[in-house]
């Protein structure tokens, strides 16, 4: 059945194709443009790091130090027995940095009063899990503290 | 659809701006290609400030720093190279329209009444551009920027009277280093962006104001002849033909920066000497060339400040050219400032072509 | 003359309110306990190691124009040229309306 009229007009017809030719330049000079503005950067964390076994002595007992591995702050705790732990110096809930309380021997986060006890493990506050823990292994005579392959990693005792 | 258009046309008037719109003719006649460039230029601009914002995202401007994040754009960034490449020859091609519609605007004496303030707003931003240019490839702070940096500020330092301040004003100090580099970076991001767009905004207001200048020798031939000049409008026609224009401009600038990406030279030691051949980017081979001719010393003046002098007159006698120029205002033929900007044209392209086969 | 005293005696007012709420009312967060660090020793693989800075000739085969980039840019001309095609359609139309006086009729 022919129509007598067509159904979208000539201006309508070039309408729709300038609208459709300028949205596929469009997505044409858009594609490297997203692909550019979205790039990440891979920082990749290094293996282990080495700490020198008088560095350790100097630190108190109940007492905790900050350390760099790679781009992750980390806290490095030495209980009153002498015990090594490391974590991650970054509460679970909002990434502030935490700190250790020696008088409630807790991990105390102030951004929104988040704490951890000793061994890391999220007791009170908005924390949604535990600290990320690190695998501490005595080499002669220095420590290496490396990145768990799982969570569940093992802490020596000093 | 045409309850979407109804609706935004409540909102903000868009049919009266339409109907504006319409009513601006273009002149036809033959010089009327000339009238392009400024759509050009326009389209040479945003895509300038779109890809330098992105570069932006992966550039860090410090001393230490600005290299590497350039090599990084270049090597690691998904299309860094492109990106890059893209400002780069667009800013060349930024460079080569403006001084195209500079001398085709200084020929056909465009500058006369009502027209001096679009003149005078497009000469300075003929100099924001070649500022740009200059600031712009400073900025990987690689060998070539630390001789751009010396020299430039160096020329600066030249000028009279307020030689010294401009010098410790553009390179933060005494000395060019990590001061400089910030500053330029201040310059090229921040301030000449900003001072572009206001001259832009109120060059194009004057413009739609007075619309289009007719070329002395066409009015007079249209008066001899007893014709009309004929217009087209600027909706939708015009507007067509300067998105094809500038849809050839974007083809040719993406195969420009294909065929031929941007250069990454070696990397600053502040202890090398000026590699045999050092000059400037071209477009400011000229002032490069002609600095080279004066001698060490005129009249006990020293060559280099005579010779800046002499450019800064010879500016100034452009600048103000639609002041000096009696004929031109009174619509009359005026042979002299036609000869005057051949001459200036001859001189900016032999000085180039000298400057850069020397 | 008696603008300049009211705006005189608003401006020491405000002077002396924002001075006074300063001193008295600022309120800084606690100051965190002071921070102790160790120094630590990373442990990298050789690759690792000299990844960091980028050399000359890695920029240098960013340059090179390979046959994925020409294609590329056969494939934007295409797509330009189909544009200015469809464009210069357009022109041809609109100047078509423009003889028969549909652009000189004022819009409503």
């Amino acid at each position: 059945m022919k129509l007598k009229e067509s159904l979208l007009s000539r201006r309508g017809f070039f309408s729709g194709l300038i609208y459709g030719s300028f949205a596929s330049l469009a997505a044409l000079l858009g594609y490297p443009a997203v692909r550019f503005l979205f790039h990440k950067k891979q920082v990749p964390l290094p293996e282990a790091v080495v700490v020198a076994r008088s560095e350790i002595d100097t630190i108190a007992p109940n007492t905790a130090v900050y350390f760099q591995y790679g781009y992750l702050p980390c806290i490095l705790l030495k209980t009153e027995t002498g015990e090594l732990r490391a974590f991650s110096a970054k509460c679970t809930h909002l990434d502030c940095n935490v700190q250790y309380q020696p008088d409630s021997k807790q991990f105390f986060c102030a951004c929104h009063d988040g704490y951890f006890d000793e061994t890391g493990m999220n007791i009170a506050g908005p924390p949604p899990s535990p600290l990320l823990s690190f695998t501490i292994r005595q080499e002669n005579d220095t420590m290496l503290i490396s990145y768990p392959s799982n969570q569940e990693g093992e802490q020596s005792v000093v | 659809m045409i309850s979407v258009i109804k609706a935004v046309d409540e909102r903000i008037k868009l049919g009266s701006i339409i109907s504006l719109a319409r009513h601006k003719l273009v002149p036809i006649h033959k010089h009327s290609v000339w009238y392009y460039l400024g759509a050009l230029l326009l389209f040479l601009f945003m895509i300038q400030a779109i890809t330098g914002a992105m570069l932006l995202f992966y550039y860090k401007p410090a001393a230490e720093t600005a290299y590497q994040s350039i090599a990084e754009i270049m090597v690691v960034v998904p299309y860094g190279w492109l990106i890059r490449s893209v400002h780069h020859w667009a800013s060349n091609l930024m460079i080569v329209t403006v001084f195209i519609h500079f001398f085709s605007t200084l020929l056909v004496k465009a500058y006369r009444r009502p027209r001096e303030l679009t003149w005078l707003t497009g000469m300075v931003m003929l100099i924001l551009v070649l500022f740009f240019g200059y600031s712009g490839y400073t900025l990987p702070y690689d060998e070539r920027a630390f001789f751009a940096f010396n020299v430039g500020t160096d020329m600066a330092g030249t000028i009279p009277v307020v030689g010294t301040f401009m010098l410790e004003f553009l390179r933060g100090g005494d000395i060019v280093g990590a001061n400089t580099l910030n500053r330029f970076f201040a310059f090229h991001v921040g301030v000449l962006p900003l001072s572009l767009l206001a001259v832009i905004a109120v060059h194009l207001i004057l413009v739609q104001l007075h619309g289009m200048s007719v070329p002395i020798a066409v009015m007079k031939d249209a008066e001899v002849r007893k014709q009309r000049i004929y217009g087209k409008p600027m909706f939708p026609h015009f507007l067509w033909h300067d998105a094809v224009n500038c849809l050839l401009l974007l083809g040719a600038l993406v195969s420009l920066a294909i065929l031929v990406p941007s250069e990454l030279g070696p990397e600053i030691d502040l202890l090398k000497p000026a590699p045999v051949g050092v000059k400037p980017d071209w477009f400011f081979l000229w002032v490069y060339q002609i600095l080279k001719w004066m001698p060490t010393y005129v009249l006990s003046m020293e060559g280099e400040v005579v010779g800046i002098t002499a450019l800064i007159l010879a500016a100034l006698l452009i600048v103000f050219a639609p002041f000096f120029d009696r004929k031109a205002q009174r619509n009359e033929r005026s042979p002299l400032f036609t000869a005057l900007g051949v001459l200036s044209l001859l001189v900016f392209v032999i000085c180039s072509i000298i400057g850069y086969l020397s | 003359m008696a603008r300049v005293g009211t705006g005189t005696i608003f401006l020491i007012a405000v002077l002396t309110i924002a001075v006074i709420s300063k001193v008295c009312f600022s309120s800084v967060a606690a100051e965190a306990p002071p921070v102790k660090t160790i120094v630590v020793e990373e442990v990298k693989t050789e690759q690792e190691a000299g990844a960091d800075r980028i050399t000359s000739q890695q920029v240098e085969e960013a340059r090179l124009v390979t046959a994925e980039r020409i294609y590329g840019l056969l494939v934007l001309w295409a797509v330009i040229l189909l544009v200015i095609v469809v464009l210069r359609l357009q022109i041809r139309d609109d100047e078509k309306l423009y003889k028969e006086g549909y652009y000189s009729q004022d819009l409503e």
